[in-house]
């Protein structure tokens, strides 16, 4: 039998060395990003942004907050928390002394399902699921686009909660990062369901 | 059947040689970096996961008993703090935090420098620990080893340990009706430091 030893051309294994190239290129820009993606995401819902959150929610579940409605959020779907609108007074400063021992730098309350065929509205005082602040988060937090970011992150909670909680408080704290040499802060995120109000 | 049996040319082993041994240099600082990045990954997850555990079991407490009372005082036999909390139920439990540094010089003039100074002992060794549980039955939760150096004895001394992972802040506050813990874990190796934060009302219905 007569082998075929010629081998390949320099032409063929030039397509091929550009054909995987190209392969690894396509791989490579598509898994890159994933990578950034995944160290932003450690700021999301971390442990002490999760408590801190919890504490947010209990003020505003506390009696002295005012009962929040689908029309108390207006028609951008969510409504800044301040502790001075507790009406007991004790609460305000206890309020206002947790929210900066905890480094909150902003929290806010929406509804507890964030989807996206948000209309918001009258739409959204008939139907809780027509409400919601993906959509609108761009366009309602363009001055605070990591906040922007954090809400597309976030699921739609399209199933209820089992809690029947009807809205959601969202915190955004603002972390010094004790860094050896120089003094850095950064941002974490974290939300919480909120029980309270009448639909 | 007639075979190839002419073999390579000096020309093409040393072609081959060159070609391996570049790819072997450019990999070699990749694999490098990447392997001190696992490394740093692992630690920060040790630290995390001593993180998490800690502030889960404290604050867990505090939410489902609601802290009544925290009382801070300093630890008498070792440097650091101890507070005792009282919740709702009438139930207490203690916090203790253990913040000691040990001697890093090697020699007695060094010691005198850097230790005896700062009243350090010179053949002191590192002592952290976080500590909390019912008042007779506290459960120490010992820092991640991530690194430690035992240094010989200085002038007949014992030889005595200090660690990489230091608790390097220690700010323990009850005001204004809320309490808050802050320990600040630091790494030598690592970008930034660790802090476990826990804040709560006190007394609060």
């Amino acid at each position: 039998m007569k082998k075929n030893n010629k081998g390949f051309v320099l032409v063929e294994t030039l397509v091929v060395t550009v054909f995987v190239a190209a392969i690894f290129s396509v791989i490579y820009l598509n898994f890159y990003p994933l990578a950034g993606e995944y160290e932003r995401r450690t700021f999301y819902d971390d442990i002490d942004s999760k408590y801190g959150a919890y504490w947010v929610k209990f003020f505003i579940q506390r009696d002295s907050y005012p009962n929040i409605s689908y029309s108390f959020l207006g028609t951008n779907c969510y409504t800044d928390f301040s502790c001075n609108n507790l009406t007991n007074s004790n609460d305000r400063e206890v309020c206002n002394e947790m929210m900066d021992r905890l480094n909150i730098e902003r929290a806010i309350i929406t509804y507890y399902q964030l989807s996206e065929n948000a209309d918001g509205g009258s739409n959204a005082d008939k139907d809780p699921k027509h409400a919601g602040l993906k959509s609108k988060a761009d366009s309602v937090f363009s001055d605070d686009p990591a906040l922007a970011s954090y809400i597309h992150y976030l699921p739609n909670y399209e199933v209820k909660s089992l809690n029947g909680a009807r809205f959601r408080v969202i915190v955004k704290f603002k972390r010094s990062g004790d860094s050896l040499e120089d003094e850095e802060f950064y941002t974490t995120f974290g939300t919480m369901e909120v029980i309270k109000g009448a639909s | 059947m007639h075979l190839n049996n002419k073999g390579m040319t000096a020309i093409e082993l040393l072609v081959t040689f060159v070609l391996v041994a570049v790819i072997v240099v450019s990999l070699y600082n990749g694999v490098v970096k990447l392997k001190e990045k696992e490394t740093i990954s692992s630690a920060q997850l040790s630290i995390d996961t001593y993180k998490n555990l800690i502030t889960k079991d404290i604050q867990d407490d505090f939410i489902k008993k609601g802290l009544v009372s925290a009382d801070i005082k300093a630890l008498t036999s070792e440097e650091g703090y101890q507070v005792n909390f009282l919740f709702k139920d009438n139930s207490r439990k203690v916090l203790k935090v253990v913040q000691q540094f040990g001697c890093t010089a090697t020699d007695a003039e060094e010691a005198a420098d850097i230790c005896t100074k700062r009243g350090i002992d010179k053949n002191a060794s590192d002592k952290f620990s976080i500590s909390y549980g019912p008042e007779g039955d506290i459960v120490e939760y010992p820092l991640p080893d991530l690194g430690h150096e035992v240094i010989s004895g200085i002038d007949g001394g014992a030889d005595h340990t200090v660690y990489s992972l230091k608790i390097n802040e220690v700010n323990i506050v009850s005001k204004n009706r809320v309490f808050s813990l802050h320990i600040t874990l630091t790494h030598p190796d690592l970008e930034s430091d660790y802090s476990i934060d826990i804040v709560t009302p006190l007394n609060y219905p």
